[in-house]
């Protein structure tokens, strides 16, 4: 009987000291887990003392493992961080954790090199969650007065929230399953900002040059300037003006022709305004833009010279695109529809003398004329995701172009007939991506399908010089025709490389 | 004396039993406590990187590992070192894996976990083994930096788990469709109650597929604007009540793919301008509510003008086809069964009528010659029939339709189908066939023996 008894008792008294025994090795766990896990723990603090004066009843705390007690010090270079819990599931209450004594050793009497030496922290567990734990169930009174400093901290700032221990940025680093498209200007923004040649406003950057120190604006840089030997655009802050600013261009690109830079025969100049329809111009991403280019075009001979600006690896080129003049519009969302994009140009063709001409026979030469051309589209954006980092548009629209050919007698620079070898309306898609990992952008590509060929742009950032001065090496590629047959007045086609020179936009 | 001794014992048992309960108490709470250190990622924990060890001899380096440490617990106790031999038995099989997963946003590993497929798994459930070890700090402790680093590099065996991401829900911004036969461009929409969308896009579309005239074979590419009203967006598929198309014919350029055999070219030529109308809704409900889910699809085209010999472009005499009118009235049953996850079953049949007349245009010439056939006004009478099976999934929708086809005036009847699937609604495939049924006989001239169109689709929609 009494054997049973005392068995009994006994086994009660092993299950009482095994609990104990789980119930040290979760509080190892947790401190080792405070100690050790420097990014995920949600909790927060308060500084103490705020008012510089230690309530009495923190001296000679108690302390587990044999420890000395401690007590909290009045010193202008120490403080006390409360680490707490709040806002647990399941457990009522705020939970007092720890406390980290920590001593600005550049501050005290201690330090030998003073200021000099910048600041330089000590922190020191003075108080581990198992001292804690101990103070709560052994020295309740102790322990309350270290919630209430938590207490008095928290009613005191309802608006904020404490200072918190977690070194990951949830806030920042929301994710998407589907990427997102903005409802407003700004996927346009940062597109154009990437890639167009002329400017478009940014936002004024502020830096700070310390925690504590003055704010720092980033001026914009009077002039803006987009270079490559194909292409060139400039614009200066004498000319803006209150609804928005301008720009000037040159170039030996087409926008409709499926040609190579300087294969079009064609010198392009433009001036270009950009306008904000909205009443607060300021919000340039709430706004309906107006991006517009009045252009002229004028037939140039530039054989011979091609291969000199840039390098190209292309057939020899065969359409002497004519002089024209033309307008290019870009509009935001307007009435809530897509981006509209429209370019018209209208040609006017001098026969006289072509640029480019070939043999049709033993007297006869022939040329062709690239006249007429127009497209209009509406444009889509996308991103990847929140970070911006992949960043997709696609333009969706139709094109048209015509194009002459006129004969000539041999050696004569007067034409003898000429006619209508094609006049088409014909679908056009443009795909755009452009990479820009943690803002910064680094490369972009075009794809664009138009009358059956395809036109590949691309550019890859080389460096960036302080001031600004970004180098960028671009590429061009113009397939010969993929859905039908080449007409006479195309070519196999061909690619081209450059570097271009970004200044200020 | 025994009283005695009971009333000591049942004392002292009493206190211990009240000591153990807030021991428990204190446990309990404690445990929670350690729960709550780390910021919450619940919500992401199916999407956490997760992975298995499968390299045996790498299972036994981390086995042993948390067995020397005596890191590992069944149900909340330390196993015996009987039970350790007794499971080791899996390990020396190679039976046991590890299941690991990352936390969401730092990458450290959160969870570990053993589990087996040998016959000493526990009984309650399938691969139980020990239980899994939360907190990378704990596992980094029981592994060591050196070992825990190489389990998150992943260069042993490994099956990675992490579920993908997958899922689409219609998003009104904007919606672009890229299809061959039936592209869409969704430009603008507006909302005139909680939870409706009038939806307004261009759109274009070859072929009519209820005449058996399907893609590249029919010489008018209609293009136009689409009027889209749905009643409801909140779902995946917003239920679309009622659509109107108003386009026009464009000349399509013959399409032929490389088919070597010009029997198969297409038959029927562009002869005019032409009017695109369609409308498909459920109006009959105001009529009777019995028939408030009888869908009415009204479609056709009608030629405004007549082309010239200077309009086709032909440098010699040229006989050719040409449908200029056509008109159906199909009624149909939108859900008559439910097959689950093969989708819903839609149903119905109607009738029409097309005209084919048969020109000869000859250069020079102000007019084409229309030729006169037996069949009064070039007429032909059709009825038609169609099912089909509908699905909409997060990872695949799909679309499997029959059609038939019975010409009255020609006395031929095709037999068509169609299949049609997008994977999460980003990129798909669309095909569709038409073969004349035996009874047929030999075709007239404007009918190619067989039809076969089909278009790539990609759609991006935000």
């Amino acid at each position: 009987m009494f054997r049973k008894l005392f068995l009994t008792l006994f086994l009660f008294m092993i299950s009482t000291v095994m609990v104990a025994q789980d119930l040290d090795e979760i509080i190892k766990k947790i401190d080792l887990k405070l100690r050790r896990d420097k990014r995920y723990l949600n909790l927060h603090y308060v500084e103490y003392p705020s008012d510089g004066k230690i309530d009495p009843d923190f001296t000679n705390l108690p302390r587990i493992n044999e420890r000395e007690p401690v007590s909290l010090q009045a010193k202008d270079n120490i403080v006390y961080r409360i680490v707490f819990l709040k806002d647990a599931i399941g457990v009522d209450s705020m939970i007092v954790l720890y406390v980290d004594q920590i001593t600005n050793l550049a501050g005290g009497d201690s330090s030998f090199f003073g200021d000099a030496s910048g600041p330089s922290f000590d922190t020191t567990r003075i108080l581990t969650f198992g001292d804690m734990f101990n103070l709560k169930n052994n020295y309740a009174d102790i322990y309350y007065k270290f919630f209430k400093v938590v207490d008095k901290f928290i009613k005191e700032n309802p608006d904020s929230d404490p200072p918190t221990l977690l070194r990951i940025n949830p806030d920042q680093e929301i994710q998407t399953s589907l990427g997102l498209s903005s409802r407003d200007n700004t996927d346009f923004l940062n597109y154009m900002r990437a890639n167009h040649p002329h400017w478009y406003p940014k936002p004024k950057v502020v830096s700070k040059t310390s925690r504590r120190g003055p704010e720092v604006v980033e001026t914009a840089s009077p002039f803006k300037i987009d270079a490559t030997p194909s292409f060139i655009t400039f614009s200066h802050e004498v000319m803006d003006f209150s609804l928005g600013g301008a720009s000037v261009e040159l170039g030996f690109e087409d926008k409709v022709f499926n040609v190579l830079p300087f294969r079009g025969q064609s010198v392009t100049g433009g001036f270009r305004t950009l306008i904000s329809l909205s009443e607060k111009k300021e919000e340039i991403e709430k706004a309906v833009m107006v991006d517009a280019r009045l252009l002229a075009r004028a037939a140039v001979d530039l054989t011979g010279i091609t291969d000199v600006l840039v390098w190209n690896q292309a057939a020899s080129p065969r359409l002497n695109i004519s002089n024209g003049a033309g307008l290019d519009l870009s509009l935001t969302r307007p009435f809530g529809l897509p981006y509209w994009n429209f370019y018209v140009m209208a040609g006017v063709i001098d026969y006289q003398g072509p640029a480019l001409r070939f043999s049709k026979n033993a007297t006869r030469d022939v040329a062709y004329f690239g006249g007429n051309s127009m497209e209009w589209s509406m444009s889509f954006y996308w991103n990847e995701s929140d970070s911006y980092t992949t960043r997709f548009r696609m333009d969706v629209g139709v094109g048209y172009h015509d194009v002459q050919e006129a004969e000539y007698a041999k050696k004569s620079n007067s034409k003898i007939s000429s006619k209508e070898i094609y006049a088409n309306i014909a679908p056009m898609i443009q795909f755009h991506l452009n990479f820009a990992p943690e803002g910064t952008e680094l490369f972009a590509s075009k794809t664009k399908l138009y009358d059956g060929v395809i036109k590949f742009v691309a550019w890859l950032k080389l460096f960036e010089l302080d001031g600004g001065h970004q180098f960028r090496l671009e590429t061009q590629l113009v397939t010969a025709p993929v859905t039908r047959k080449k007409r006479p007045y195309e070519t196999a086609g061909g690619a081209s490389m450059q570097l271009r020179y970004r200044f200020g936009l | 004396m025994k009283f005695k001794v009971l009333f000591v014992f049942l004392f002292l048992a009493s206190f211990l039993s009240a000591q153990d309960f807030l021991t428990e108490q204190k446990m309990n709470r404690i445990q929670k406590i350690y729960d709550n250190l780390e910021y919450n990622t619940t919500a992401f924990n199916d999407l956490k990187k997760t992975w298995i060890v499968t390299d045996p001899v790498y299972v036994r380096e981390i086995y042993n590992k948390f067995v020397v440490k005596n890191g590992l617990k069944i149900r909340g106790k330390k196993p015996t070192m009987q039970e350790l031999r007794l499971k080791s038995n899996d390990i020396y099989e190679g039976d046991v894996f590890i299941d690991v997963r990352k936390r969401y946003y730092d990458g450290e590993i959160e969870l570990l976990r053993f589990f087996t497929e040998s016959p000493n798994r526990e009984s309650d459930t399938s691969d139980f083994f020990f239980d899994e070890v939360y907190d990378f700090v704990y596992i980094r402790e029981i592994l060591g930096v050196e070992l825990y680093e190489d389990l998150k590099k992943q260069f042993y065996a490994l099956n990675d788990i992490t579920k993908t991401l997958y899922d689409f829900n219609y998003q009104y911004n904007f919606d672009i469709y890229l299809h061959l036969l039936e592209p869409e461009m969704m430009v603008w929409n507006l909302t005139t109650n909680a939870r409706n969308k009038y939806l307004v896009s261009l759109f274009g579309k070859w072929g009519i597929d209820r005449a058996a005239m399907p893609g590249w074979y029919y010489p008018d590419y209609f293009s136009g604007v689409r009027l889209k009203y749905s009643e409801y967006i909140v779902n995946t598929v917003p239920k679309t009540t009622y659509l109107v198309e108003l386009g026009f014919g464009i000349p399509a350029k013959e399409f032929s793919m490389g088919d070597a055999n010009p029997l198969n070219a297409r038959r029927l030529n562009h002869s005019g301008t032409n009017i695109y109308m369609h409308f498909i809704g459920s109006p009959l409900g105001m009529i009777t509510p019995e028939l408030k889910d009888v869908e009415l699809d009204i479609e056709g085209a009608f030629a405004l003008t007549e082309d010239t010999p200077d309009d086709v472009k032909n440098s010699d005499s040229l006989y050719f086809f040409s449908n200029r009118n056509y008109f159906t009235l199909t009624a149909l049953y939108p859900a008559l069964l439910d097959l689950g996850t093969a989708g819903k079953l839609k149903a119905g049949g109607g009738f029409g009528l097309y005209d084919v007349k048969r020109y000869l245009s000859v250069p020079g010439t102000p007019l084409l010659e229309a030729f006169p056939t037996n069949i009064p006004g070039n007429y032909r009478w059709m009825f038609g029939a169609e099912a089909h099976l509908e699905g909409d999934g997060a990872i695949i929708s799909h679309k499997i339709s029959t059609l038939f086809h019975y010409n009255f005036n020609d006395g031929n009847g095709f037999l068509g189908l169609k299949f049609f699937v997008m994977v999460t609604n980003s990129i798909g495939f669309d095909f569709k066939m038409f073969s004349p049924l035996q009874f047929s006989g030999s075709l007239p001239g404007y009918r190619n023996d067989s039809y076969f169109v089909f278009s790539p689709v990609i759609r991006i929609n935000y």
